[in-house]
């Protein structure tokens, strides 16, 4: 067979429709990387805000340690909505991962003649339909990672707030 | 061809289904739903490239 030809190879009717179908599957193996690694960063950004307010946040309280109170409230709330967000993240995660057991089914036991059409215009749909997933998934991140900042920057802040003013004589 | 005109199931994708997915719920933006958009202008492709 030569390369290029457009005979029968590895059960595909063309060498053509075979790359696609390799294409298209590296894709979809891709964005579930893609999406794990979201998934991932989301649930280590959840972990470490719930220790910074169930552990730190309540030893800062027994410290002599004045907080300025709305940096404070601000950081907590930030935090906490940080951590909501993150949740919501790997929640969202919803992936085609392949094709279904009855799609799957129907394409065996079907005499659609053209079914390798039928199931490459199937797969890139869903390399579509995860692509824009993706992208609200890595939305959802980047808002996790702002408040996270948000949050630490403004209870540093008001932790620093009082010594700052008094060192400036403001 | 959801449901579907040619014999087809509704859902031809396995989704992962990591978590339940409330702030879509919420938003009314469901992921099948965007697949089958994509399905449909995919087949309009290719309906156009066979005529």
């Amino acid at each position: 067979m030569s390369e290029g030809s457009d005979a029968p190879r590895r059960g595909w009717s063309s060498k053509r429709r075979e790359t696609v179908y390799r294409e298209l599957r590296d894709v979809l193996n891709s964005q579930q990387s893609v999406m794990d690694d979201i998934d991932d960063k989301a649930l280590r950004t959840v972990r470490i805000t719930a220790l910074l307010l169930g552990v730190v946040v309540p030893a800062a309280g027994l410290a002599a340690v004045t907080f300025q109170p709305l940096l404070a409230a601000v950081g907590v709330l930030a935090l906490v909505l940080s951590a909501i967000v993150g949740v919501l993240t790997y929640g969202e995660s919803d992936l085609v991962v392949g094709p279904s057991g009855a799609y799957a089914v129907s394409l065996a036991t079907g005499d659609d003649a053209d079914w390798e059409l039928d199931f490459l215009v199937e797969l890139a749909s869903w390399t579509e339909s995860n692509a824009a997933d993706i992208a609200d998934n890595g939305r959802l991140l980047f808002y996790t990672q702002a408040l996270f900042v948000v949050g630490i920057v403004a209870l540093t802040a008001s932790v620093a707030f009082y010594p700052v003013v008094t060192y400036f004589g403001a | 061809m959801s449901g579907s005109d040619d014999g087809q199931p509704d859902e031809t994708g396995q989704r992962s289904h990591k978590g339940p997915a409330l702030l879509s719920k919420l938003l009314g933006r469901d992921g099948h739903e965007r697949q089958q958009e994509q399905r449909a202008r995919l087949r309009a492709v290719v309906d156009e490239s066979m005529e």
